[in-house]
């Protein structure tokens, strides 16, 4: 079915971004722009070990430098479990953290935080401050995690807060099985078997503003927090419980954010400048170093996936078995949903396996910690899944788009994994109704050429070959069920309206794209909807920016909102013109009788409403739970030049053909894609976070942790594939996370098209390339260089291509 | 060091007096300091008003004052699509390349310059202003600790000879900082091989002259293919490298056994 | 130390220590549209013209620019009288959440100063030193070849 966009007035529309022209011209602010009457600068001590024991903590010769106003430490802040996941309540991630613990579990651990009269006198106070450890054994080896023996980094009151798999004693922070039809039987049925590891390191988000918080007693005496956070109504609730103040006492505003990527689904910062501010009733700011936020914050998991797939003659797949492990690091936030949906976003992709097992564990480790990041486990897992299915497809002798074509899941089409796995919890059954995968495929692959290059080992030069591959992928649209959005408007007197949502613009242009959605029911210019977005005061709840909700979740709220606005202005309109309601029709910023061509204006309508006759105010709220999770779909193709003397990889062109249904603003959509695609680029071929052999990171700084610049990146093309989703917003699915699936895979399967090297642990270096072409292994003792968290040999095999 | 003292010398004379303070360095752009870190430092004498910021052409010598930026030295040089013009200009980031100064740049020598290379390949020499007034090869400098003392490098000058030549820098990413650089220069009368220098910065040692290599190639006959020359002339360059960078020691020493082949194939093909 | 800085054409009294760097010393200043991102040199989000050259605030010395020109991105365009590269931006979709926006806009500038017609290439090399993790850069680059066609057709 070859769907064509509808006919639509703002919706489809590539509207410039309400804060854009602000942003370039540096008016609006970002957290730490905020000016602040005397306030408390805050800095924190970190620990140096990755496994200790504080016996003995001495503040007394920091508190005595003139200018140190508090110390927070174990000593003085009250021990509150609780998970500093920005997720729904009761989270689905362990309570094991406290504020400030006399147990450090990573290099990178919370000792204590300063608050001086001004940053120089923090720091200076934090080397006065005199810590004794009991150093611990760590652990650093996520395979040998649960192992009998090794040392444990929680117990005793450390809890789930939901039903869920959690043995702390065994370092499970989580464990997830599901299992379908009979899988032995299906790899007994297998003509070929293809059984693999593959593995991902942890990542830095590298969102360009450092996190920040800022607190403050207000006029009377309520605590505002302002903050990088993507989640203002979590934040609230969790500052609330971890100092003991009132929900409503305290207010959290979100400012223009810097960039999130999932690295700002947390709770950090805020507790402490809130008990800060709260204890010394004067303001107080922490902003981190990037160096903090590389070590301090959150990473991607880490995760090493074993995966076994038997296929029949004709390709088909008989059995898949997935199994993955995921590094926790010393906290288990987030640790079981994305765990979940390591599962959850791949297995459904190919619906018809019958035969299918899937078991996952999170474990804890003595390393940064883990938590939200765009992709959230299907990054994970489709690196694996992808590779697996390139390689069935080679030994069937198909080809894999034709292969994915066939196989993928289609309209009207369910897969059992929807109900099986939620993210922590049962999931939610659900058909797809919306899916163009083919056609992003078929289109992808023109784009790319991939007829005239795949398989082809095109010469580039003396040493260089070519070769293109392909990745599949899907994500979902918010959480059903759980995820929930809402938005309130009221209508001004001279036509314009305010637009009231808790949804989270973090840079993504959600303000905006809501805006057209209300603007589309209403027809009116955007420029008459005035945004205000994520003041736990001023706007209605909404989970926040995670999960690709917003424009699914939140944005089914705002329509709902705006129809009964609508109904409002109906009604008022049919008292003035004398008439039913049933008759009149809304056109642009006016409604209108049709039979009598009698008009009358939304100035006209609002303004007596206000002021003339039965007089109320125009309003409305509504809110938003999704019952399903509409998956976006995409194809994603690599064209690679492989230096065959040194194994260098040049990544020319990258093409994404993606099914978010009916795209709200096609440039912020594609500036989506082409945001993620870039990311996931850089992760495939750069990105991790490497450590001593004490646990201590030792490239946390863009000096030695490299991301993508302007001048690396390949020639990136862009096509968004029209469907309509009966279940969004005007046809809307989401887009923020699946281009972050895609480019790792792609480019692992582009390079062995081109010199059948095949890498299954990232980054793909030259290095790995080069040993994989000369059949060498890196033997890591004969070197200088620092070790890494695991001394396996680099995984790569010289394979003989169709 | 809480407090740091300025000095803004509009005139070399004042130069020694300055340095031979306690703690006191010179002051380019500042990237180099600030990298090390300023805690052993006490003062910053500022080059800005010495009028150390030239490019010249004088008695068949490129002199260029120590104050350039990377980018000024190589918008100077570029006319001549000279070697270094190539090598700076690929160096860092462009704010960085506009600040970096070719005299902080060499008292620094790190093991990523990108501009060492090309500099001991053109046996350049520095003129130094303060305990050790003078001018000194290149070479000499790099191996004298002593010469970095209290002294301001002024200017820096190489012989000009229409060389022909390839740089390379091998890294993670383009604005990486190289783990090890090879610079080629070729001097070529038709198809003769007058001279030929090579060498490699970020080698075990720091840097190398391969010796060895040049003197297999020098004096040969270009053919029309030179791959056959190259490979008898460097089947073993001998350069061996610490794992850094995420590279191990293994990798690195390939690659610039390739890298060097492919830069010598490179200069001899440049047209004269 | 005291001393006068020239940012935006207005000459500001500033006392800071000898090893202060530009950047917070800027900030101090209330010129919060110079970002901090990284401290090391490599983000771009400190980037200010230093006598007409860019350079990252966070790698020079405050000192060092005493008596210069300073230029932020609020020296090129206000709000009300953008500047027809911070337009171009927008009407590219070039801004995502912004943080990087200014320091682009600024390499944008010293880059169509010295080349005003740039090729691809010599555009992603002249904004090598600002990174951005949202747009992938692909906006920006098309936002840079749209204020080179702007500002020739202007003069």
């Amino acid at each position: 079915m070859d769907e064509k966009p509808r006919k639509r007035t703002h919706v489809g529309r590539s509207v410039t971004k309400n804060d854009s022209l602000a942003l370039a011209t540096a008016q609006e602010r970002f957290t730490a722009d905020y000016p602040l009457e005397s306030p408390l600068h805050c800095a924190i001590l970190y620990s140096p070990h990755a496994h200790a024991e504080i016996t003995c903590l001495h503040t007394e010769e920091a508190e005595a430098l003139p200018g140190v106003v508090d110390i927070l430490s174990f000593q003085n802040v009250a021990r509150i479990l609780h998970t500093s996941a920005g997720q729904g309540y009761p989270e689905p991630s362990p309570y094991d953290a406290v504020l400030f613990d006399n147990r450090m579990r990573y290099v990178g651990d919370r000792v204590a935080l300063v608050a001086a009269e001004s940053l120089e006198i923090a720091n200076q106070a934090l080397r006065k401050i005199r810590v004794e450890y009991n150093v611990l054994e760590p652990l650093f080896d996520r395979q040998r995690a649960m192992d009998e023996g090794v040392p444990r980094l929680h117990g005793g009151e450390d809890h789930a807060k939901i039903p869920v798999a959690y043995e702390p004693e065994k370092n499970l922070a989580a464990e997830v099985q599901i299992a379908f039809g009979d899988l032995e039987e299906g790899f007994s049925q297998a003509e070929f078997i293809e059984e693999n590891d593959y593995s991902l390191p942890a990542a830095s988000h590298c969102a360009l503003e450092p996190h920040a918080a800022l607190a403050y007693i207000d006029e009377r005496g309520r605590l505002v927090i302002i903050s990088t956070t993507q989640v203002p109504f979590h934040t609230r609730r969790i500052v609330s419980k971890l100092i003991e103040c009132p929900l409503h006492r305290i207010r959290v505003i979100k400012p223009r954010i810097g960039g999130g990527f999932g690295g700002k689904q947390e709770v950090i910062l805020e507790p402490l400048v809130a008990l800060v501010a709260w204890r010394n009733q004067r303001p107080a700011r922490l902003v981190l170093s990037r160096r903090e936020v590389f070590v301090s914050t959150r990473t991607r998991h880490a995760a090493d996936l074993h995966m076994k797939t038997g296929a029949a003659k004709d390709g088909s797949i008989t059995g898949l078995q997935m199994d993955c492990l995921l590094e926790a690091g010393a906290y288990g936030t987030h640790s079981l949903t994305v765990l979940s949906n390591v599962g959850a976003k791949v297995l459904p992709l190919f619906n018809k396996i019958e035969n299918l097992r899937f078991h996952g564990r999170s474990v804890y480790t003595n390393l940064p910690v883990s938590g939200a990041y765009r992709g959230y486990g299907a990054t994970q897992g489709y690196f694996a899944f992808n590779q697996q299915i390139d390689a069935v497809t080679r030994w069937a002798g198909q080809d894999m788009v034709e292969f994915c074509k066939r196989w993928h899941i289609r309209e009207g089409e369910t897969s059992g994994v929807f109900k099986a796995l939620g993210e922590g919890k049962e999931g939610v059954s659900q058909v797809v109704h919306s899916c163009a995968l083919s056609r992003c495929l078929d289109r992808g692959a023109q784009a790319i050429e991939w007829k005239k290059k795949r398989g082809k080992h095109l010469r580039v030069g003396e040493d260089k070959i070519k070769g293109v591959g392909l990745a599949v992928a899907m994500q979902g649209s918010g959480i059903p069920l759980i995820d929930m959005g809402a938005a309130s408007m009221k209508m001004n007197e001279d036509g314009s309206f305010n637009l009231l949502v808790g949804a989270t613009d973090i840079g993504t242009g959600s303000d905006t794209v809501l805006a057209q959605i209300a603007a589309e029911v209403l027809k009116i210019p955007i420029e008459k909807i005035i945004v205000l977005s994520s003041d736990t005061d001023l706007t209605p709840f909404d989970v926040g920016a995670y999960a690709s909700s917003t424009t699914y979740v939140s944005g089914q709220a705002v329509k709902a909102c705006a129809e009964k606005i609508a109904d409002q202005i109906l009604a008022t309109a049919a008292t003035l013109l004398e008439t039913e309601r049933e008759n009149l029709v809304i056109e642009s910023e006016s409604v209108r009788d049709p039979k009598t061509e009698r008009t009358v204006s939304y100035e006209e309508i609002a303004t007596s409403a206000t002021y003339n006759r039965d007089q109320y105010q125009i309003q409305a709220q509504a809110s938003y739970t999704c019952e399903e999770s509409p998956p976006p779909f995409i194809a994603q193709f690599a064209e690679v030049d492989v230096d065959t003397k040194t194994g260098r990889i040049e990544v020319l062109r990258f093409v994404s053909a993606a099914d978010c249904g009916q795209p709200i603003n096609p440039v912020l959509a594609e500036g989506q894609i082409e945001g993620a695609v870039v990311n996931g680029i850089s992760y495939a071929l750069w990105e991790e976070y490497r450590y001593d052999k004490d646990g201590r990171m030792t490239n946390p700084r863009f000096w030695d942790y490299k991301i993508f610049t302007a001048r690396d990146t390949p020639e990136i093309q862009t096509i968004l594939v029209h469907t309509e989703e009966p279940s969004g917003p005007f046809g809307a699915k989401s887009i923020g996370e699946v281009a972050i699936n895609g480019p790792a895979p792609a480019i692992a399967n582009a390079i062995y098209d081109a010199v059948g090297v095949r890498i299954r642990d990232l980054p793909i270096t030259p290095e790995k390339v080069w040993r994989g072409l000369n059949n060498t292994e890196h033997n890591e003792a004969s070197d200088s260089a620092p070790a890494t968290d695991k001394n396996r040999p680099t995984r790569s095999e010289r394979g003989n291509s169709p | 060091m809480d407090e740091a003292q300025w000095f803004f010398p509009d005139n070399l004379d004042q130069v020694p007096e300055i340095l031979s303070r306690e703690g006191v360095v010179p002051h380019g752009g500042g990237t180099g300091i600030l990298w090390g870190g300023m805690t052993r430092v006490r003062g910053l004498m500022d080059t800005g008003r010495l009028d150390l910021k030239y490019a010249r052409d004088q008695n068949g010598s490129i002199v260029l004052g120590s104050a350039l930026s990377y980018t000024e030295a190589a918008e100077a040089l570029a006319k001549a699509d000279h070697l270094l013009a190539r090598s700076l200009s690929s160096a860092a980031t462009e704010p960085l390349r506009n600040r970096i100064s070719l005299g902080g740049s060499i008292s620094m020598f790190p093991y990523w310059s990108d501009l060492m290379g090309p500099l001991l390949a053109l046996d350049a020499e520095l003129s130094l202003v303060g305990t050790n007034s003078g001018t000194y090869p290149l070479s000499e400098y790099v191996q004298k600790r002593e010469l970095r003392q209290k002294s301001l490098i002024t200017s820096i000058r190489w012989p000009d000879v229409p060389w022909r030549g390839a740089y390379y820098r091998h890294t993670r990413t383009p604005t990486d900082r190289p783990a090890f650089s090879i610079t080629v220069l070729v001097l070529r009368k038709s198809k003769r091989i007058e001279e030929i220098r090579i060498v490699v910065v970020g080698c075990s040692g720091r840097y190398r002259r391969l010796t060895e290599v040049e003197q297999a190639i020098q004096g040969a006959e270009v053919p029309a293919e030179p791959d056959d020359l190259i490979d008898a002339a460097a089947p073993q360059p001998g350069m061996d490298f610490p794992a850094r960078m995420g590279f191990s020691a293994e990798y690195l020493k390939a690659c610039a056994s390739v890298e060097l082949k492919r830069s010598l194939a490179a200069a001899l093909r440049s047209s004269p | 130390m005291t001393g006068s800085l020239h940012i935006n054409g207005t000459e500001l009294r500033a006392s800071f220590r000898g090893n202060e760097l530009l950047l917070d010393v800027l900030r101090n200043l209330g010129c919060t549209e110079v970002k901090e991102g990284c401290r090391e040199g490599a983000c771009g989000s400190c980037l200010v013209l230093l006598d007409g050259v860019l350079v990252n605030s966070c790698q020079v010395l405050a000192a060092s620019a005493l008596g210069r020109e300073i230029t932020t991105v609020k020296g090129l365009g206000t709000f009300h009288e953008p500047h027809p590269i911070q337009e171009a931006f927008v009407e590219a979709g070039a801004v995502q959440c912004g943080f990087c926006t200014p320091g682009m806009v600024l390499a944008t500038f010293a880059l169509l100063k010295k080349n005003p017609k740039p090729e691809e290439a010599e555009i992603r090399k002249a904004l090598d030193g600002n990174l951005c993790r949202c747009t992938g850069y692909v906006k920006i680059i098309e936002a840079v070849k749209l204020a080179a066609e702007r500002m020739a057709h202007h003069g």
